[in-house]
């Protein structure tokens, strides 16, 4: 009878112990919480120091190839003018897929938080169409001299139903990298530019393929960003109509005879020059055959460069084999990125000190500071690249000379697309490069799925 | 003959153990090599063992904090999701009574809602109870998630147990409690300790609603730490298989100490009628 009671005090004590443990779960989170989701706290504007605290998502975290820069930046804005008021409340979200799930969430809940970092995909339309993102117009006119550090392309590209949305911070621009000794192995002499035509390139590919070298790095996976380069050079180098297809926001018809030849030749190049786990393959293991000097060549942009010197990647040496040159027919994507937004959380104060902390992210000494840290290619035209980087970093000062040899410029379907097209693009080129599907049946997904947005 | 079976027996099962067993050497023997001795040779031996992808994986992500909170918030929802399954499901199955079919085919349905559906759902009702970014909030989902297949596993089991038990001990004067507690539930921990490990297993990948229903460190959970070694155009794989060998241990203990029961519980009804 004792031991009995005893049982069940014993399981009184522990059921206890278990609703306290897991009540405590709450409420001492609740007080110690130091990142609530971006509008949760709404109220939490002005803190009692007077600073006004904004919250920001920062998918610039871990190894993410702009980490550096960005703590830099937080860092170093709050000790100027405009920003030793601000304090910044962060929610870290490492990778920008797992950022993007997150953004478009808190845009449907209307939680966005104060400063919208555009995460690879472009979600200006998205939010700016819910109304969960301030108009920065204004601020724009009123500040000419920010406005002109941006040209009309990249503004428009940041434009929604005539209302300025996003800032744009980089311009993004792709192109080629070769590796000069297997070209020499093969006997064949790089392009100073580009080649020519893209039946030049191929008898290029044929000529290492002979040497016994895998001539071009490919993709399928995740986005399929190396195909996806490879794809849009060839649409946008296909004459006045495949430059223009390739220029145009949400393309919904993809059946035009330019993409159909290139979705014709990306079936041959899977056939013939890539390597057998491209298929199924991402762009990760794609450079380390780069580095690895087990293909030739790979296209991207210039954020690609520090990684040559990385030891850690490339092997010593590495960063004097690569070589640059555009796409045949001296063609380059260039587009504009989506810009960073600001949350239109309704308080005056908070958006102007996001819009300070835009303002100061793309001064010219900061876009300058990114292309050191980072790559990314300075938004503006007309600034002056400081000669210390061109003699630290000769790639880097070739790619901002090579820019302005391109003939023809065209955007990628990452930036342009409809992001259920980019994903059907992904999950589509598999079925191409088996042969499962013709370059035809593969452009008619392409159209269906736009199509799905336009119902 | 003989002996060429046992030979081919003993193939069979090195095959197999070094199926289950090579990833994790793997991923092990990875987690000292350098980057580009992983870039370069997948199968390469490292050229010294020492510790500084662990110190690196540290460095990159609260490592350490968020499993901490895997720890708490996987074994909380264990918890919660065996205490209410082991009572519903030996209800479920032993008795009939009203709404019964109702009950599961309510059960049943919630295992076709995809997470990304009630996500936004989730989100705004945490915000409003106040328990968004809490452990407690992630304990409630990985817990109701966890309890439909829980349930079907348990009613199963349950239905293996003979019924004459149960009428032995109220015929010696036991109560509905005393019988549950001391006839049923021993002869059910098998099946208790599979749906543990099931539950534990899931939740302890879970990244989903990790991501969602958070937006701090103190209730993220190891999946969203491994993200921190997966950047942009910039991964460090051999921080993340440090990561993935310090995170991936308590699996395999649990396992290991648990394995006599689960192993009966698979097996368990496979022999009856």
């Amino acid at each position: 009878m004792r031991k009995r009671s005893v049982k069940r005090l014993f399981a009184a004590v522990l059921a206890g112990a278990m609703v306290m443990g897991m009540a405590a779960c709450s409420s001492s989170e609740t007080g110690e919480k130091d990142s609530g989701s971006s509008g949760s706290d709404g109220s939490a504007q002005t803190e009692d120091s007077g600073k006004v605290v904004l919250n920001v998502i920062n998918y610039h975290v871990g190894t993410d190839y702009a980490a550096e820069y960005y703590s830099y930046l937080f860092e170093e804005f709050q000790k100027t003018e405009e920003g030793k008021n601000v304090e910044f409340n962060f929610e870290e979200i490492p990778t920008t897929d797992a950022y993007n799930q997150k953004i478009k969430l808190l845009i449907s809940s209307g939680d966005l938080p104060d400063i919208v970092f555009n995460g690879g995909n472009n979600i200006t339309e998205l939010a700016a169409k819910s109304g969960k993102v301030a108009d920065l117009t204004q601020y724009f006119e009123e500040d000419p001299e920010w406005k002109g550090l941006f040209d009309d392309t990249s503004l428009e590209f940041n434009t929604v139903d005539g209302k300025i949305y996003g800032v744009p911070v980089s311009k993004e621009i792709s192109y080629i990298y070769y590796n000069k000794e297997l070209f020499q192995k093969a006997g064949i002499e790089a392009p100073e530019i580009a080649y020519e035509t893209w039946d030049d390139f191929f008898k290029a590919c044929d000529a290492l393929k002979k040497e016994g070298i895998t001539p071009v790095g490919m993709d399928t996976a995740d986005m399929g960003w190396l195909t996806n380069l490879w794809m849009s050079a060839l649409i946008g180098t296909n004459g006045e109509a495949g430059s223009e297809w390739m220029n145009t926001m949400y393309p919904d018809d993809f059946n035009t005879p330019e993409v159909e030849e290139a979705a014709k030749t990306i079936q041959t190049m899977f056939k013939e020059y890539t390597t057998d786990d491209a298929v199924g393959g991402k762009y990760d293991p794609m450079a380390t055959h780069f580095f690895n000097e087990e293909i030739a060549m790979i296209p991207n942009g210039p954020w690609m460069i520090p990684d040559f010197s990385q030891t850690e990647k490339a092997p010593e040496g590495f960063y004097d084999k690569v070589g640059i040159m555009l796409m045949p027919g001296k063609g380059m994507e260039m587009v504009p990125t989506p810009g960073d937004m600001v949350g239109a959380s309704g308080d005056e104060e908070k958006i102007k000190a996001a819009v300070a902390f835009l303002k100061f992210e793309t001064s010219p000494e900061n876009q300058i500071k990114a292309l050191e840290m980072t790559g990314l290619q300075p938004v503006s035209n007309d600034l002056e690249i400081p000669g210390e980087l061109t003699e630290s970093d000769p790639l880097m000062a070739e790619v901002l000379k090579i820019q302005n040899e391109a003939a023809v410029t065209y955007g990628q379907n990452q930036a342009y697309w409809y992001q259920n097209t980019i994903d059907t693009f992904s999950t589509e080129l598999p079925e191409l490069a088996y042969g499962n599907i013709t370059p035809e049946e593969f452009c008619k997904k392409l159209t269906e799925s736009a199509a799905k947005n336009q119902e | 003959m003989k002996n060429a079976s046992r030979i081919l027996k003993y193939l069979f099962m090195a095959f197999f153990t070094f199926i289950a067993v090579g990833p994790i050497v793997w991923a092990f023997i990875s987690s000292f090599k350098t980057y580009a001795e992983i870039n370069s040779s997948a199968l390469s031996w490292p050229s010294s063992f020492q510790l500084d992808n662990y110190k690196a994986a540290f460095q990159y992500a609260p490592i350490a904090k968020y499993f901490v909170n895997s720890i708490i918030i996987v074994g909380c929802s264990v918890l919660v999701t065996v205490a209410l399954v082991a009572m519903c499901a030996y209800i479920v199955s032993r008795f009939e009574f009203k709404m019964k079919t109702l009950i599961i085919l309510f059960i049943s349905a919630s295992l076709m809602l995809p997470a990304q559906a009630i996500s936004q759902p989730l989100f705004m009702i945490f915000q409003k109870l106040g328990i968004f970014d809490t452990k407690l909030g992630l304990i409630i989902v990985y817990s109701a998630m966890g309890i439909p297949m829980s349930f079907f596993v348990m009613v199963s089991y349950y239905k293996t147990i003979s019924t004459a038990l149960e009428e032995s001990a109220y015929i010696d004067g036991a109560t509905f409690l005393q019988t549950f507690f001391r006839i049923i539930l021993p002869l059910a921990k098998p099946g208790l300790v599979t749906i543990a490990l099931l539950q534990f297993i899931n939740t302890w990948n879970e990244f989903y609603f990790a991501l969602m229903l958070t937006s701090g460190d103190t209730a993220r959970t190891v999946p969203i730490a491994l993200n921190y070694y997966m950047g942009t155009f910039a991964n460090n794989y051999s921080a993340l298989f440090a990561a993935v060998v310090m995170t991936v241990l308590p699996t395999i203990v649990v396992f290991i100490v648990l394995q006599r029961q689960v192993m009966e519980s698979l097996t368990a009804g496979a022999v009856k009628g």
